[in-house]
């Protein structure tokens, strides 16, 4: 694409402006735009404004604003002070030659936006701006600030000023608070601004004042335009007025005087919408700003017959924009004034508002498809929940409001129920996706709320929704399974909140001893999926009222198991049979045989869901780990496992018929069931431990040298074969891999607790796989790192030459920087309890290589190498308890090592690494310094090169940097932060933007 | 809805994403390609689109038991170190298992800074 040469004249200019509103590409859209800033930029820039705005067309003139600004953003600093008012002066008189020319507001506003920045740049120089504006508008010229000093006073000026000249005002006015506002202001310099927006402020009241005061008789007469932009203006006054006042507590006192005129806007239908909007944002954004005369005025016209007919209007479902709005302005209110109207419940206002937020609870149609309105209720729902819960255990928590309030609360509840209802099949396939998931949400919200109402309203509100399903239930076949659902939905939000009281037992009692699974499982009763699913989700949420109350664990597993056999239900059953099993394993041992029966019919179906297999295996194997000999898991066991041989069996087949893909999908099914069951035979995390126990040995002999160990080998055996047959696909890899993970966190041996030398076998002959063998093979180090474990050191030797031999083959860690940090965390691994195996490693330029590689890898651009090698060099450093010999050999490699350790890490914290890795860089250093007396030696010869770590540290910033270092004594806080100080002075001032 | 004046907190910016973004930031100032007052305008946008994400759009929730060991409330900052604590979470289609942990530390500030409200 050709590129455009810098235009020739000023005519050129304008032929590439009006190039830029035309249609084109975007890249040549941008070149245009290149060109025209740089002619902005230029030093005729100044000159190429005035020429612009000289002309008719308003995309050209626009552009002469804009070039006004960017030349006041870009080369302010040329203006001199003589020129400073002559620039304001021919800005204003752009300003009013644009407006005589009834010029559109697009220029206008432009226009307007350029005298702020003029205002931001010169402030000292034009302190009166608004009043300056205001008079050179009213007379209709530009000129010095001193000509106007006789003039009226602005309020006589404005009564006379033209509509399009006051909108400029304001829009100058509104564009002028917001900008100051973006300012730094925490920047000392420029808190003079402040002041000034503070000495403006009469005049901008008085100009909003003009714009949205109503005329006693005749409010229609107004321009709405013009009040809009008064109350535009208002509104961005009141924000910047909100927060200065909080930041430099300063006053503003004369905006509040207009408040209740811009609430008084909202009844007039032409300024109904920007009223609200500027009510909305002031009681949500600055409520501090609203006085309590303002609060009743507001609350009279939300109860106003203008009110009650908007209200009306809202309720009947109208979607109207200004509808609503309406509805969002009662919810703020009400939320922002909830102290006060829970305590005014009883007077008619307060009635009536609360009349009005229930009414917006039963606005017809499924939320927020059809209804928008009820959605926006929570946050006030929410906020009387937490003031009533504050409230109670106060001095006034007898007050009946309390109670009233709470009813209230109950009442809100059942609207939402009404809400979520589930649609009917027919309505819910008219909605799109983004409907569906708009009522999920919706429903989510109302699950949080309804949790929130239980901790205020307790066990009352438990038993209505009990009631509530056991009384539709009564109706049996002809029970309204959606208001069922949406109780038992509400049921289940309540699952974690609910204790162990006897009475939420009772009520529990209630409802699973009702006719519920029979109805559930009776095939001749019609019940919408959702209902089901919502069902079989409840069981699993109450896992443990089932434990506590076995007598119900009979129905709920039989309608579970039935439930597994239909597709779209067999996740959710199988999470909830999982949950159940997890928490009642002991009580389910004798049901042991009948669940192995129901999995040989769920697995036989060809539809049978693979998640939901792995799910119910994994439950199986819950009970299992329950009984209580070894020798009794053998028979269970097996037949669990002879599923997945069955399974895996079919991969030869049909990989014999060039099937590979499936072939594969079958290996990691079984692969994944393999984890399954290994993780249900894990002992639970809430086991007893015995103290008195002295071995495990007989358990031991069990799996790997007694009966048990036929089936092990099996276990290996199947993995292996799995292996092979893909020839070590590195998704299979990881799966086995995962397999031999199940039994690394148990304590005592088991069937899926291998020995060491069977995994390390298996992982050395797939070590093509490397990461995932690194990592299984650092777990396997650390499982064997804790008190009473076995001690690996041989594994532990062979990894080690695996490790360097990779080591050897990377060269540099920035060539394979995952598998460095694989590498590097491994060898971190050995330091907890087998650091002899790493410090007396032979031959040792091998051993001098690993070390190389863990120094270099401080240094790669990848934040994880460079933290894991950090951890390495901190454990290490930091290993002082060690037998004498090992001690020593510690000692000599630190010894070694440390000069260039120091070097990197001085380069790191010289500005090398990013911001982010500061602080795991220092804590080597910290090691350092406080287990190392040559530390300052080191440090002080690593910094002294010229120009190292950059040429922004001098001497003695670099000498300052030790000392300060080395007097902190590794202390963790200050030495982060003199680390963070370096690596700011070495980067530049440039990075001193955030803190 | 928050204007553009409305101050927030700082503190997402310590947060995961909140410290890659600031290393992005000065990977560009470094390239010379943005300038530090373009950063620190990205990183307030930051502090406040994050805070309205989480409050607006973030559905997930889960819930965690454990024993309060120290509680604290200074300056609007309440400050709980919980004791074995246990993480349940709730997802759609079965979120992960429990997560445990001896020890955490939860800050949390007023969602509208003092004198806001």
């Amino acid at each position: 694409m050709a590129a455009i040469p810098p235009p020739a004249s000023l005519d050129d200019v304008v032929s590439l402006i009006h190039r830029l509103y035309q249609p084109s590409s975007p890249e040549e859209l941008s070149r245009i735009q290149d060109v025209l800033q740089e002619v902005q930029r230029s030093p005729s820039g100044w000159q190429l404004a005035d020429y612009l705005l000289e002309r008719q067309d308003q995309h050209v003139r626009f552009f002469g604003a804009l070039t006004f600004t960017v030349k006041l953003n870009s080369d302010w600093k040329s203006v001199s002070e003589d020129d400073v008012p002559v620039l304001c002066a021919k800005l204003i008189g752009w300003l009013v030659s644009l407006l005589n020319e009834n010029s559109p507001p697009l220029v206008v506003k432009k226009l307007c936006s350029t005298l702020v920045v003029f205002f931001i740049r010169f402030a000292d120089a034009w302190a009166d701006c608004i009043r300056h504006l205001i008079c050179c508008l009213a007379v209709g010229r530009a000129g010095p600030v001193e000509e106007f000093a006789e003039m009226p006073p602005s309020p006589r000026l404005l009564v006379s000023m033209k509509p399009n000249a006051k909108l400029a005002a304001l829009w100058f006015t509104a564009i002028l608070v917001e900008e100051v506002g973006k300012v730094d202001t925490k920047n000392i310099k420029n808190y003079h601004y402040c002041l000034k927006m503070q000495s403006n402020e009469p005049e901008a009241v008085e100009l909003i004042k003009s714009a949205i005061d109503m005329p006693g008789s005749a409010p229609e007469s107004v321009d709405p335009l013009v009040v809009e932009a008064g109350l535009k203006t208002f509104q961005a006054w009141v924000s910047y007025v909100a927060r200065a006042t909080i930041e430099f507590r300063l006053e503003f006192p004369l905006l509040r005087n207009l408040t209740q005129t811009a609430i008084n806007w909202l009844a007039h239908e032409s300024t109904f919408e920007p009223a609200c909007d500027v009510v909305i944002d002031v009681l949500s954004q600055s409520f501090s700003f609203i006085t309590a005369d303002d609060n009743l005025r507001l609350a009279t016209i939300l109860t106003s017959e203008w009110a009650v007919e908007r209200y009306e209007l809202l309720v009947t479902g109208d979607t109207d924009w200004g509808s609503i709005q309406f509805g969002r302005l009662l919810i703020t209110f009400a939320e922002a004034t909830v102290q006060k109207l829970a305590k005014s419940l009883h007077s008619p206002a307060g009635r009536a508002m609360f009349e009005m937020l229930h009414g917006m609870l039963k606005i017809p149609g499924y939320p927020p498809i059809e209804d928008e309105v009820s959605g926006t209720t929570f946050e006030f729902w929410g906020s009387l929940i937490e003031y009533l819960q504050d409230a109670d255990g106060e001095d006034d928590s007898d007050d009946p409001w309390i109670n009233d309030c709470q009813m209230e609360v109950k009442r809100a509840v059942e609207e939402f129920w009404r809400k979520i209802r589930i649609p009917t099949h027919q309505e819910l396939a008219m909605w799109g996706r983004d409907q569906k998931d708009g009522f999920m949400s919706y429903r989510k919200d109302v699950a949080d709320f309804v949790e929130a109402a239980y901790s205020l309203l307790g066990a009352g509100l438990f038993r209505q929704l009990v009631d509530q399903v056991t009384g539709a239930l009564a109706h049996g076949a002809n029970a309204s399974w959606e208001e069922i659902e949406a109780s038992l939905f509400c049921l289940n939000a309540l699952s974690d909140s609910v204790g162990e009281e006897p009475c939420e037992d009772r009520y529990l009692d209630q409802l699973f001893g009702s006719n519920l699974f029979s109805l559930l499982v009776d095939p001749g009763v019609d019940i919408p999926l959702k209902a089901r699913i919502t069902s079989v989700s409840i069981v699993g949420s109450y896992a443990s009222f089932f434990e506590r109350r076995p007598n119900h664990l009979p129905l709920a597993l039989n309608f579970l198991f039935t439930c597994i056999s239909t597709p779209v239900l067999a996740r959710n059953a199988s999470r909830s049979i999982s949950s159940l099993c997890s928490s009642c394993r002991s009580t389910l041992t004798t049901e042991l045989y009948a669940f192995l029966q129901q999995y040989e019919i769920f697995a036989s179906s060809p539809h049978a869901d693979d998640i939901a297999k792995e799910r119910v295996l994994c439950a199986i194997s819950f009970v299992i780990q329950a009984l209580p000999s070894e020798e009794q898991k053998l028979d269970p066991v097996s037949k669990l496992l002879g599923h997945v041989e069955k399974d895996a069996s079919k991969l030869l087949a049909l990989l014999q018929h060039a099937q590979p893909d499936e072939a594969k999908e079958i290996a990691l099914l079984s692969l994944r069931c393999l984890v399954a069951i290994g993780k249900g035979l894990q002992a639970p995390d809430d086991m007893p431990v015995d103290l008195e126990a002295s071995s495990t040995a007989s358990y031991s002999s069990y799996w790997q040298a007694s009966e048990g160990a036929p089936l092990q080998a099996k276990i290996v055996e199947l993995v292996h074969m799995l292996c092979r047959a893909f020839q070590g696909d590195g998704e299979i890899v990881d799966s086995a891999c995962c397999v031999f993970r199940t039994g690394f966190a148990e304590t005592t041996p088991g069937l899926f607790v291998f020995r060491p030398e069977v995994i390390t076998e298996f992982l050395l002959e797939y070590r093509a796989r490397t990461e995932t063998v690194l990592a299984t093979a650092s777990t396997l180090v650390s499982s064997h790192s804790t008190d009473g474990s076995t001690e690996i050191s041989m594994q532990a030797r062979q990894f080690l030459d695996f490790v360097i031999d990779l080591i050897v083959q990377i060269g540099d860690p920035q060539n394979e920087p995952e598998i460095a940090q694989s590498i590097v965390e491994f060898v971190s691994r050995l330091l907890r309890r087998y650091v002899d195996v790493l410090v007396f490693y032979q031959p040792n330029d091998r051993l001098e290589t690993l070390f190389l590689f863990a120094l270099n890898s401080l240094v790669v651009r990848e934040t994880l190498v460079k933290k894991a090698a950090a951890n390495f060099w901190t454990q290490f450093l930091g290993l002082t308890d060690e037998s004498p010999e090992v001690q020593a050999a510690v000692d000599s490699i630190t010894a070694g090592c440390s000069p260039r350790l120091v070097e990197k890490l001085c380069w790191s914290l010289g500005g090398g690494c990013q911001r982010s890795e500061v602080d795991s860089i220092a804590e080597p250093l910290r090691k350092l310094v406080t287990r190392h007396v040559r530390c300052k030696s080191w440090l002080t010869e690593a910094l002294k090169p010229a120009g190292f770590p950059t040429a922004n540290v001098n001497e003695k910033d670099k000498r300052l940097f030790v000392e300060k270092i080395m007097c902190l004594r590794g202390k963790r806080q200050a030495t982060n932060q003199v680390a963070k100080e370096f690596w700011l002075k070495a980067r530049g001032t440039e990075f001193a933007y955030v803190s | 809805m928050a204007t553009a004046q409305t101050p927030y907190y700082e503190l997402y910016r310590r947060s995961s994403i909140g410290m890659a973004l600031t290393d992005a930031l000065d990977d560009l100032i470094s390239e010379g390609r943005i300038a530090p007052q373009l950063a620190m305008k990205i990183l307030s946008n930051f502090d406040r689109h994050v805070t309205e994400v989480l409050a607006e759009k973030v559905k997930a929730n889960l819930t965690f038991k454990g024993s309060l060991d120290t509680y604290r409330f200074c300056d609007e900052v309440w400050t709980f170190l919980i004791k074995n604590v246990t993480f349940k979470f709730q997802q759609q289609g079965g979120g992960p298992p429990a997560v445990t942990t001896d020890k955490i530390k939860i800050v949390s500030c007023n969602s509208k800074r003092p004198g806001e409200a």
